[in-house]
């Protein structure tokens, strides 16, 4: 007891000591009251929700738990029907520009078609390789890229003609254990993807398909592409274990590394009009908000406990209000806070905060509503923007 | 009074080699009440190891506890930051040690922990980092196998100079499905050094000091060491919470008499080092610790020792920090 006790006397003078040099972060910005939520929906979905996305009019939730897919319809607010597939499970999900589902499957290695035009029904699979983890889509809706935690290679999918082979691009190795995330991130010239297992990233110029490795921090897991007037300029690293951003100007090939920006940096969503990058500081609990074009954080949020998925809300979807338009609307989920921060990404001012349900959360964006995962709660909360 | 100085050394040497190697499981041992890799109480009783060897006995068993509390972390810029509000990862072992001196120059020892890991609402990460979770786990197992030995190769009057090696073996868990499962560095690791004692002309032998003694010669001493450690292989980076790289290790040590049988410690142990950060890359990797400790002789042949460590939050790079303690009983018998 008193080697316990001695402990935490020791722990308390520690932390008293330090905690001037936490208070000493630039420009962290005070967050709004939390407001009182707009109108919320609870929904039950199968068992460990964990992907999201929209489509048509849809909601499509991967219940990996039970390996099923739930299909909402998104202006009743009801499950619909509930998917399987042959082999594995729903993953990872992604809509394309015309209004399909790509559904990830890592345990079978497959990435499925699903129309929401034709019941939702399963039109094309294709065989990737071991692990698809994320995919992203070009900007002219021709192919997809799909990243693989399991073997050192991009999966890439021709979306126009579902018959051609699946192209394979070598990158580094993935986590040793060949099931960790991968993050990937499609730019107008340029794709990058961290290679866990290497401690660094892979660049492929989406032109030539030539591949190059860069070093950032350590531990990079987080990506954007800052692209400017149809030019990929800078590709933003967020290195988990370093805590530190990696700015990388892609024409001069020179790092620029920002430190003092939070804790664990998580993820990102890029904000094109601002030449900003919002990053979810999961343990520091705040966003980071950075200038690219003058490579420098402009401030630090307050958000809730643990954020970790940052969105964009769609600006076509958005309802004019008076005073406010939600197309700068910045959607941050709080995965130990049970709760889901809307920020201004101009004045990045807190708008609100709506509670949800536990656990880690991804969001979907359908008829001026938010449908946000609960993973713990095998529910999706709704909340109308 | 060689005599008296050799067994010292040897029991300076036997302490460094049981915890100086502190980055792997494998440092685990009792006389510094090691058994968590990386604590720091593995550095905890280095200097107090010097009164162990009073009895002059062929064999020493020591058995012990010890609880370590992860503070925080540096990250690569060496900007210190405590672990998230709410959070807690703990680690608590067990460990028993076994050393025979077949000379009064040489040992030959090897020590083995079990552990038990407790990581809420975090984990800890690669390079010494910690990365914030939703979620509560608990593991543990068998931690790495360390083999250990000694000589000690010139002493004259209160100065004596000694070499130590020691060899962890890989033998503790590595999954990295599940950082709590985790107890071992994943790869074997050689580490030597080479250490030097310097002790006050009184004798130095606690349990036969009366009041007076002690009033009249307020013995000391002081100890200094510098070592290194090489892994022998890239070990995964989730392992980083039990190896902290192929480091220089240095630490300065005094002790002082502070009643009859009463030792009082005071350490200040370093790690210099650097990680394998991916092909052809290295990151720094170093801390600091502040080791105070105190041991109580029940006689020539037992004792009791506890010892407390904290990293200090100063200076370092690519590490975890934590508080630890540790308790350790010793016995020698022939």
């Amino acid at each position: 007891m008193k080697l316990l006790h001695s402990l935490s006397l020791l722990g308390l003078t520690l932390s008293l000591s330090l905690s001037a040099c936490q208070s000493a972060s630039l420009n962290t910005l005070t967050p709004q009251p939390i407001q009182a939520s707009q109108t919320v929906t609870t929904l039950s979905v199968g068992k460990v929700p964990h992907g999201i996305a929209a489509a048509a009019g849809f909601v499509y939730n991967s219940n990996t738990g039970d390996k099923t897919l739930s299909v909402i319809d998104a202006k009743q607010n009801t499950v619909i029907k509930t998917l399987s597939f042959d082999k594995g499970g729903p993953s990872y999900l992604k809509a394309t520009s015309d209004q399909q589902i790509l559904v990830l499957n890592a345990e079978s290695g497959q990435v499925h078609l699903l129309d929401p035009q034709q019941d939702h029904q399963l039109i094309h699979t294709w065989e990737v390789g071991m692990g698809p983890d994320k995919v992203q889509i070009s900007a002219d809706a021709q192919r997809a890229f799909v990243s693989l935690s399991g073997e050192p290679a991009i999966a890439e999918i021709n979306l126009l003609d579902r018959q051609a082979a699946v192209i394979k691009h070598s990158v580094g190795a993935g986590s040793a254990d060949g099931k960790g995330h991968r993050a990937l991130v499609l730019g107008q010239q340029w794709l990058a993807i961290p290679n866990p297992g290497d401690n660094n990233l892979s660049l492929l110029n989406l032109a030539s398909g030539q591949s190059q490795i860069l070093n950032a921090g350590n531990e990079p897991a987080t990506l954007a592409i800052a692209s400017v007037d149809g030019q990929d300029q800078t590709l933003i690293i967020g290195n988990r274990a370093s805590n530190t951003v990696t700015l990388y100007d892609f024409s001069s090939q020179q790092s620029t590394v920002l430190s003092e920006i939070g804790l664990s940096p998580t993820d990102m969503v890029w904000v094109p009009e601002l030449q900003r990058v919002l990053i979810t500081m999961a343990g520091s609990n705040e966003v980071a908000v950075i200038d690219t074009a003058k490579q420098r954080l402009i401030g630090k949020v307050a958000v809730g406990e643990r954020p970790v998925h940052i969105y964009r809300a769609p600006s076509e979807l958005s309802v004019k209000h008076e005073g406010h338009d939600h197309a700068m609307d910045i959607w941050v989920s709080n995965d130990a806070g049970a709760s889901v921060s809307v920020i201004d990404a101009q004045t990045l001012a807190v708008l609100a905060t709506h509670t949800v349900g536990k656990g880690h959360h991804k969001m979907a964006f359908a008829q001026n509503k938010v449908f946000v995962s609960n993973i713990t709660d095998n529910t999706l909360t709704v909340v109308q923007r | 009074m060689s005599f008296i100085l050799k067994r010292q050394i040897r029991t300076y040497v036997l302490s460094l080699l049981l915890c100086l190697y502190f980055q792997t499981v494998a440092h685990a041992c009792l006389s510094c009440g090691c058994g968590n890799s990386g604590s720091a109480a593995d550095l905890g009783s280095m200097g107090s190891g010097s009164s162990l060897f009073s009895g002059g006995r062929q064999w020493l068993i020591q058995i012990g506890g010890s609880f370590r509390q992860i503070t925080g972390s540096f990250n690569e810029n060496g900007q210190w930051n405590p672990t998230p509000s709410q959070s807690a990862l703990q680690t608590a072992a067990a460990s028993l040690g076994v050393t025979y001196f077949p000379t009064s120059s040489l040992s030959l020892g090897l020590s083995l922990p079990v552990q038990f890991n407790r990581l809420d609402q975090a984990s800890w990460g690669s390079f010494g980092s910690i990365a914030p979770t939703d979620t509560s786990a608990s593991g543990g197992g068998l931690g790495d196998l360390q083999l250990q030995g000694s000589y000690t190769f010139w002493e004259a009057n209160q100065i004596g100079l000694a070499a130590w090696t020691s060899l962890s073996l890989p033998t503790g868990r590595v999954d990295t499905d599940k950082p709590a499962n985790l107890t071992g560095s994943g790869v074997a690791n050689l580490s030597a050094g080479v250490m030097g004692v310097y002790r006050s002309p009184a004798h130095f032998r606690q349990a036969e000091l009366s009041w007076q003694d002690w009033l009249t010669s307020r013995d000391w001493e002081i100890l200094l060491n510098l070592g290194y450690s090489q892994a022998l292989a890239n070990p995964p980076v989730q392992a980083s919470p039990f190896f902290m790289g192929q480091s220089l290790l240095y630490q300065v040590q005094g002790n002082l008499v502070l009643a009859p049988q009463w030792v009082l410690g005071l350490g200040l142990n370093g790690q210099l080092g650097r990680w394998t950060a991916g092909p052809d890359r290295w990151q720094a990797a170093s801390r600091i610790k502040l080791v105070p400790s105190l041991q109580y002789e029940i006689d020539m042949n037992q004792g009791i020792r506890l010892s407390l460590g904290a990293d200090l939050p100063v200076v370092g790079a690519n590490q975890l920090t934590d508080l630890a303690g540790s308790l350790v009983y010793y016995q020698f018998f022939d």
